[in-house]
This record gives C-alpha cells, structure tokens and sequence, in this order.
C-alpha cells in the first residue's frame, strides 16, 4: 500500500485483516506487516500485507518494498486534494521501482466524510489514464474494503494460474506497494495448511 | 552405551508418534523424576481422529535425546522429521503457543546436534516455521522465530544451500525493526529481534556465493535503513559513546557484544551495522554506503550532521583501511548530486567530508587523492559559480526573493566554501609530503589563468586560498623539489596577477613554501633590527644554488614586477618584504645577496623615479629596502656594507622616519617623495666598493631591471614563464661560449668551408682561430645586450639563401591554399615583415641563430 501520510493506509489493512477501525491510529514507521487468508474458488490464498509509511523521511525504505509486491495499493484521501495531486509523484516511483507487470489499484478511502473534494468521475478518470483499477472505500464504513482484498486476490490468483499454464508454477508472495502489499503465497503450500 | 538402545522402527510419522507417547508415557510414570529433571514435559491428550494435543510444562530433555538420537542415526529421515513439526507448529499456531514453543525447541536441537550434509531438507521445513511464526501477530511469536533463526544463522553450513531465499526475512525483520508497539518494552524486543534476525540473513547469506545476493541494492535498502533508523532513535549520547569506542578490526565476536552493549536497539544496530559493513566486498561497498546516504538524505540528517559523522567514522573504522578513498569517493559523489540543492545541505555533507577525510587519508595512493581533490575543486567551482549567479540574480527583477536572504545567503555560501577548502586542507595534512607537491601543482592548474570577470577573480582566490591550506601543511626540504618547474612557474606569473588580494594570496603561499626554518612568524613585519629576531638559518646547500641559478633570475625579476603592480596596498608591500626576507635568510649564498642588493638598488631606484607609484607606496618601498639591507647587513657580515647601512638607518631614522618600517597605508601629507637626499639613500657606489672588498663581483649590481612602470608589468602579466631579463640572457650566451668546441662549426659568414680555409685552418696557430672565436662570440653578446631586436633584424642581411628559399615554400603553399596576395609574408621581401605587430613566426630570425 502506498499514498500520502494520513490517507488511511494501516485502517484499511486493519479492517481487512482484524476487522477493526483504531480510531487513534498513530503514523506508520517504516513497514508494517500483515498476513490474512482468503478462500479464492475454494483454494485458500495467503495475502501478505505491507503496509508502508506514507511519511518522507522513510521513503527510501518503503521503495524497496515495491519491487518484489505483485499488486500495489495506492491510496489517497477523497476529503483531501493534495493527496490526491501527489498521486503522480507516487505513480512515478512505483515505475521506477516496482515491477512493470505489478498489478496497480487506485483507492479513494474515506469515502464516508461529508468534505469530499475529489469526485468518483476524477478518481477514475485518473486511474484510467494511468491503467489501474479504481475503488472507492471506507475503511471506517468498512465499505468496499473486503472487495478491494479480494478482488485483488482473485486478480493474481488468474494471473499465476496462466502464467503457470505456459510456464511451471512461478507461486511467489506477492507484496503490494506502498502502504499496502498483498502477496500471494504459493498454492502448492496451501493444502498442507489444512 | 546410547547405540545399544533400540531405535523405534517403523514410518517417520510412527516414529514421531511413538515419540510424544513414549513421553506421555514417561510423564505418567514418572512424573516426581521428570520434574526434578525439570527441563522439558510434555503431555499428550488424544483429540479426534488420532492427533495429538499438546499442553506445554517443558521440554523433557529425555524424550528429546531420544529423537535426536534417531535423526543421528537415520539422517535420511530428518527431512520428514522436520516436515511433521512444521505442520504440527502450523496447526497449533493459533491455539497452543505452549507447544509451539516446544517444537521450536525442538528444531533448534536437531538443527543443532545433526550434521551440515543432513540438514538441507529439514532447513526448509524449519525456516517456514519460523516463517510461519513470523507471520504471526503476536509479537511474542515474531520474537520466538527470530531468536531461532538466529540460532540457525549462527551455523555454518558447509553445504551449499540452492534453494533457500531470504527476501521475506529481510522485508520481515526491516519491518520489526520499524515496529512501533504502544508499550515500549515490546516495542523494544521486537525492534531487537528484528535487529537480531537482519543480522542473521546478512551473516547467514555473506559467506554462500550461491544464495541470492545479500548485497542487492533491494536488500540493502531495506537492511541499511532499519539499522540506521534504530541507531538514530536512541538517544544521541549512548551513540556518541560507542562510536568513541570503535574498535579498529572492526570484526568483533558478536555474541559476547550482544551480551554487554547490546542491550538497547540502538547499540545492537550499531553493532550490526559494523558486521555489516566489514563484511561487505569492495563492489558492494557503494551499495551500503549509498543506501547509507538515502537515509540522511530522508531523515534530513546533514544539517546538524553529528549523526552523519558518526555514522561516516564507523564505516571508516569498521572497512578495510584500502576502501577508505572509495568512501570518500562515494561521498564526493553525493555532494556533486547535490550540488543544487540548499546551501545548508551542501555545508553539512562537507563538513562530513571534512571531519572523516582524515581518516581516509592515511592510506590513500596512486591516483585517489587526485580524484577527490579534483572533486573538492570541482565543488568549490560550482560554489562559486552559483554565488555569482545568485548575486546576479539578486540585482534582476526575479530576484526578489532572493534579495530579502541575499547577505545571508552570502554567508552561508561562504561558510560552505570555507569547509570544502577545510576538508581540502585536513585531506593534504595528512597525505606524505610528495603528494602534496603534485597537489599544489594540481590545484594552481584549476586556478585560472586570466583575471577577467568577477568570477575568475573569486576562483582564482579561492584556489589560492586552497592551495595554500595545503602548502602550509608541506615542509620544504630542498627548493628544487619544491619549486618544480610547473609550479614555480604558474605561480610566478599570479605574482602579478591584476587583482591584488590575489597577489597577496600568492605571497602567503611562497611565504609557506620558502620558510624552512619557522622563520615565518618573526618576519610577519619588517624589523630594523633582524639581530634581535632571534632568526634561524643554515648555509645554503648546493643543492638550493644550482636551483637559484636555474630559477633565481625568473623568481627576482617577478617579484620586482609584482611590487609595482598597479592597486598594490601597504599589505603587499608587506607580504612581499616577508618573501624577499624568507628567500635571503633561506639561501644564504653570495650571489643571492647580490641578485637581492640589486633589486634592492633597482626598487630604490624606480621608487625615485616612477611616476606611477602613489607616494605611500614609494614611502613602502623604502622602508622595505631599509629592513632587507639590515638584513642582508646581518647575514653577509661584510663591514663595510654593514656599516653602510647602518649609517644610512640612522639618518633616516633621525631625519625621515618615513623612510623606514613600520610600513604604512597614509603617510604625513606633506612628505614628498621626489627630493629624499643622497644620504638618506643606499648608495651604488659604497655598496659595490664593500662587495669588492669581500671579493665578490659588485658590478652586478649597477645592472637594473627592466623598467616596470612602462607598461612591463602587465604586458608580462599574462605570459607566466616567459620572462628572464636582458641580462639573465648574456649569462646564456656567456655559458654557451665556454664551451668553445662547438663553435667553429657554427660558421659566421666570413667562414667559407673551402680548401683554403681547412688549410689555413691547419697552418694557423690554434690561438688564433681561439682568440678570433672569443672576439666574435663577446660581439654577439654585446650586440643582445645592447642593441634593440629592430635593430638586429636590421642588420640582416636581405638576401639571404635560407630566408629566400623559405620564402618561396611559403609563396607556394600559400597559393596552394588559395589564399594569395593577402599574406604579406608571401611578398618576399623579409624588411616588410618587420614591424611588431607581425606575428611572431613573420618575423626573420637573425641569421646568428639561424645559421
């Protein structure tokens, strides 16, 4: 997961994984880590979660997250214009340092406060012109938040399975970028899980 | 006597099975025995479908030799020994941390007590346990996986491992050392086993060429970060405390450390970094430190730098002595990529440079230590660069911004050039004298030659500035080694740079370089009295007088045209007083004392006559004279010319103070300078008669210099090197005819090869063609001393064979290149050509030289 400090990164994480809202939720140091498993067409899926700092002075840290992530979150404040003006400059790193076949979601979190500034029109206009997926959530609301998961889940569950058509199994985690990785642990350790 | 035990027979799975019974069963036995044993029970509850529930009170130590004993002795089943607890683990995870507990004790002894070429497999199953673990939210769980991984780091495995990636326990333990618990004491154990577990990867993956790199750049951005980031939390003092405390091999054994200084997440990453980077390969290095420096730069840690600079030194001290240049290369580099940014920024990293160059300093050969002068240079120029940009935007319409911080900026810019000049000075103090030199010929080739625009001025002054940082770092031996050709000259040459700040720069720095004796501080103002001065000198060596008579004349003839150098201040005449009185106490030779005592009568003589010369300046040069010739007076002890100047001293003394030193900017106004009376002037004729008496050629003396308030000054000043007077030249000639071999071979025209003359050759006396040879060669030298250059190619001949033929091939090739009538050149007759405005190779050669 990626975006600005204070877009609401770790509340989305924390909602999906642990189903809570922390409502003095402190600013992320560095990484944080989160596992949580999804059943995906009855195969159990591992999601890794990154939860990255939005904040400066970590940034050469939470880059190095980005290249190994399979899908990368990027998430900004629908209440909040500038988060959404930095989006090019987060655009910009995750093509310098995450993989160019990286699945990458745009995400408007706080979709429940009155003040919205950005429109659902903008929002998606601007992940359409950048190809990425376009979501709106609240993570407060809880809404859309599961979806976001697992439609991702789902997503690189696809993608590894053609991609273990034409090649042998390639299984890897996946790490989303920015504040949030979602990774995919291999399949073949899945049954063993049960 | 544990071989004749009976191994348990059957499926590894059975086997395992039959292990945690036989436990139960020893645990209902004998319960009292096993508790006093007290290490280990487990008890075992079946559950549905055959498992086994486990419920934690220890591991019984028992049980556990027995197990190990079977994967001893059956190491092909210890793979699936190993794939049982990890499932096992993965189950229980949840639920029974009793029990995960004991099966990672469990694998920690097996790890342990079973050999290298076994474990491959069973690695696998135990690092995705502690994967497993890791996961975990708990953070007590996070903290079991590390501490065992930890333990599987600390073995060496002598087998090669393919299959083992890292990069989750990388991305893993970087996150925990970023972990921010809301209670502190867990925040801190998993910070530390974060720490721990990074450098067990970096330990475990360093030696093992085939297991991905840990030096990936993807790695070390993750590693160098969570290591820095820990070290910067702690408070700044423990920090200081343990950077103080370096230990120089930089290897130390990291579990006794663990145990006494590494309690608090910030030393322990301390001591990891150190691993960290002894351990990295040269290629790497640039990695790490780049990493290093992405950090600062995020964390904003050059203004105020402390942390920076500790963290710089523990590289310096923890790598090989050799890498060192390349760390400061490395850090050169990243001044350079920021060599835009603010001011502040850029003084921090060098003043980083400077405060850690030292270090480096020490080992640095070959050609690095160009390299980083020449990027400190590159800097400075930049530096200045930007300041004269900026102050001229500051003027525009756009620079109202800047207009409001301009003097502050100013400040500030300059406080950046002063540390790069420090780190340049503090890098040259403590590299060997030969370095230097070709250092200080390094830098007067950056300094510019010509003084045009405001920037050159800056430049030139700052590269002096640095050079002499530098030079008074250096301890002069032997004028010949120091005064090499290529730096003598360019510097000679500034001697009569326009500007005269940088003329004095120039002055300070021959002060450095002739002073041989800490003479320096006592001559810093002309004295009258040099007895009192308490000076130190030698005899000159031999050595220094073969180099002043190769050198000596350009030095003289420089410094007299420096000293009428238009915008001269009292401070130049001072600096230059110092340089002559350096140059005479240094080599304290005869002929120098008569070169000296005829600048001495040549600057008396132009201070009378020049019209140029403000009054205060003539006064300066006066008084200058008066405090060379009591020192000359000390040196040559010669007593007639002692008392000479001592007569002359104590007139001027009685009747013109003026005349004598102090030297002064203003003087009374109603001195004049013109009429000063005989007596109160050194005298030619007194002094030459007391040469004579001490058996010395005086005559030199009446033989002035050029004349430099016509122009000399600065016509000469943008030819360094090229300037050797009149005279110097006649003790070329003179040389040349001592050698008289060579001579008749240099035919004049009157000397026809012809069999009369080879006759006439033989049949003469020797002492003839001698005497004859010595004629011609004193009338050559007559003619170069006296007559002007029109005037020998005046005396050429017209028609000359050479001058016609060269004439003809110009002719040609000028048509050739269709440029015709164009070329006065081409018109064939030489006399045309001979004006001054003619290039130089238009001008005929006198037909002396030529033939």
């Amino acid at each position: 997961m990626a975006g600005n400090a204070g877009v609401g990164k770790t509340c989305l994480v924390r909602r999906f994984t642990q189903g809570l809202f922390p409502p003095g939720q402190g600013a992320t140091i560095g990484v944080d880590f989160m596992i949580k498993s999804v059943d995906i067409d009855g195969e159990k899926i591992k999601l890794q979660i990154w939860d990255t700092a939005g904040q400066e002075r970590f940034r050469s840290i939470t880059q190095s997250y980005y290249r190994s992530a399979h899908a990368l979150i990027l998430v900004f404040d629908v209440s909040s214009q500038p988060s959404f003006d930095c989006l090019p400059t987060w655009l910009k790193e995750i093509e310098q340092y995450a993989s160019p076949k990286v699945l990458r979601v745009l995400v408007g979190n706080k979709i429940d406060r009155d003040d919205i500034e950005v429109p659902t029109a903008v929002g998606e206009e601007f992940a359409q012109r950048n190809s990425m997926y376009y979501l709106e959530t609240s993570a407060k609301e809880s809404d859309n938040v599961e979806r976001l998961f697992m439609e991702i889940a789902t997503e690189l569950t696809q993608d590894a399975k053609s991609n273990e058509l034409s090649k042998y199994s390639r299984g890897e985690r996946i790490m989303p970028a920015s504040s949030e990785a979602v990774s995919r642990s291999p399949s073949s350790c899945c049954p063993r899980l049960s | 006597m544990i071989r004749h035990m009976t191994v348990p027979e059957g499926t590894v799975l059975e086997t395992l099975k039959e292990y945690w019974n036989l436990a139960d069963v020893a645990a209902v036995a004998q319960p009292s025995v096993l508790a006093t044993r007290g290490l280990w029970t487990v008890s075992f509850q079946p559950i549905q479908g055959g498992f086994w529930m486990f419920s934690q009170e220890g591991l019984q130590k028992n049980n556990m030799d027995k197990l190990t004993f079977y994967a001893l002795s059956s190491p092909e089943k210890l793979d699936r020994i190993g794939e049982y607890i990890a499932q096992r683990v993965n189950r229980d995870i949840r639920r029974k941390m009793g029990f995960v507990r004991i099966a990672m004790e469990a694998m920690d002894q097996l790890l342990l007590a079973c050999h290298a070429q076994s474990l491959n497999l069973f690695v696998e199953s135990f690092l995705k346990t502690i994967q497993k673990l890791l996961e975990c939210p708990d953070p007590e769980m996070q903290v079991l996986g590390s501490q065992s991984f930890v333990k599987f780091s600390n073995i060496e495995e002598d087998t090669p491992s393919y299959h083992l990636r890292y990069d989750f326990f990388v991305c893993k333990f970087s996150s925990m050392c970023h972990d921010n618990n809301d209670d502190l004491s867990a925040r801190t154990k998993i910070r530390m086993a974060g720490l721990k577990g990074l450098q067990g990867v970096v330990r475990k993956t360093v030696s093992d060429e085939l297991v991905e790199s840990i030096w990936e750049p993807d790695h070390m951005n993750k590693i160098v970060p969570s290591l820095l980031f820990n070290m910067s939390e702690g408070s700044s003092g423990p920090l200081e405390l343990h950077t103080s405390s370096v230990q120089p091999d930089g290897n130390q054994s990291v579990l006794p450390g663990e145990e006494k200084e590494g309690q608090d997440p910030a030393s322990l990453a301390d001591i990891c970094l150190r691993e960290l980077v002894a351990r990295a390969p040269y290629g790497k290095l640039d990695t790490v430190i780049q990493a290093m420096l992405l950090h600062l730069d995020n964390h904003k840690q050059w203004d105020p730098n402390n942390f920076a600079i500790s963290v710089i030194r523990l590289v310096l001290f923890s790598i090989q002595a050799k890498y060192s240049q390349t760390v400061m290369q490395i850090l050169m580099r990243h001044l350079d990529l920021h060599s835009k940014e603010e001011v502040r920024l850029r003084t921090g990293i060098a003043d980083v440079i400077a405060q850690t160059i030292t270090i480096a300093a020490a080992e640095s050969v070959g050609l690095s230590p160009l390299e980083i002068i020449n990027s400190l240079l590159m800097q400075l120029r930049l530096a200045v660069d930007s300041k004269t940009e900026a102050s001229s935007s500051t003027a525009s319409l756009s620079g109202a911004v800047h207009s409001t911080d301009g003097p502050n900026q100013t400040v500030l810019e300059e406080r950046y050039q002063a540390t790069l000049i420090n780190a340049l000075g503090e890098y040259a103090n403590h590299l060997p004298d030969y370095q230097k030199i070709e250092i200080m010929k390094f830098v007067l080739g950056k300094v510019p030659k010509h003084s045009q625009g405001r920037t050159d001025i800056l430049l030139q002054k700052i590269m002096l500035k640095s050079m002499l940082k530098v030079g008074t770092t250096y301890v002069t031996h032997q004028f010949s080694q120091t005064f090499q050709m290529n730096l003598v000259e360019p510097l000679l040459g500034l001697c009569r740079a326009r500007n005269a700040a940088v003329r004095l720069l120039v002055q300070q720095i021959l002060h450095t370089l002739i002073d041989r004796h800490n003479n320096l501080p006592k001559l810093a103002h002309p004295s009258l009295n040099p007895a009192d001065l308490d000076l130190e000198y030698d005899q000159c060596t031999s050595a220094d007088i073969q180099f002043f008579k190769r050198r000596g004349a350009d030095i003289f003839v420089a410094l007299y045209g420096s000293l009428f150098m238009d915008g001269n201040t009292e401070e130049n005449i001072l600096g230059m007083t110092t340089t002559l009185s350096l140059l005479c106490i240094e080599m304290n030779h005869p002929e120098v004392i008569v070169e000296m005592l005829r600048l001495i009568f040549s600057v008396q003589d132009s201070a009378l006559t020049s019209e140029a010369l403000t009054t205060a300046r003539k006064f300066n040069l006066h008084g200058m004279n008066a405090s060379l010739m009591s020192l000359l007076a000390l040196l040559a002890k010669y007593p007639a010319f002692s008392e000479h100047v001592q007569l002359v001293i104590a007139k001027r003394l009685e009747n013109a103070p003026h005349l004598l030193s102090p030297i002064r900017e203003r003087y009374a106004g109603n001195l004049s300078p013109d009429d000063i009376p005989e007596e109160l002037l050194f005298s030619r004729d007194t002094v030459e008669e007391a040469l004579k008496e001490a058996g010395l050629d005086g005559a030199r003396i009446n033989v002035p210099y050029a004349n430099p308030t016509n122009g000399f000054g600065s016509l000469q000043s943008q030819q360094p090197g090229s300037n050797s007077d009149i005279n110097s030249i006649a003790l070329e000639v003179e040389s040349i005819s001592s050698s008289p071999g060579l001579f008749p071979f240099r035919g004049g025209p009157e000397e026809q090869v012809t069999f009369d003359s080879l006759k006439r050759l033989l049949s003469e006396p020797p002492e003839k063609t001698e005497e004859e040879e010595a004629d011609r060669n004193k009338r050559i030298a007559e003619m170069f001393q006296t007559s002007t250059f029109k005037e020998m190619l005046a005396r050429q001949p017209s028609t000359d064979n050479l001058q016609e033929k060269l004439t003809e091939i110009f002719t040609r090739l000028t048509r050739i290149s269709g440029d015709f009538e164009s070329l006065s050149i081409s018109s064939g007759d030489p006399l045309k050509m001979q004006t001054f405005s003619a290039s130089t190779q238009d001008i005929q050669f006198p037909d002396l030289f030529v033939s």
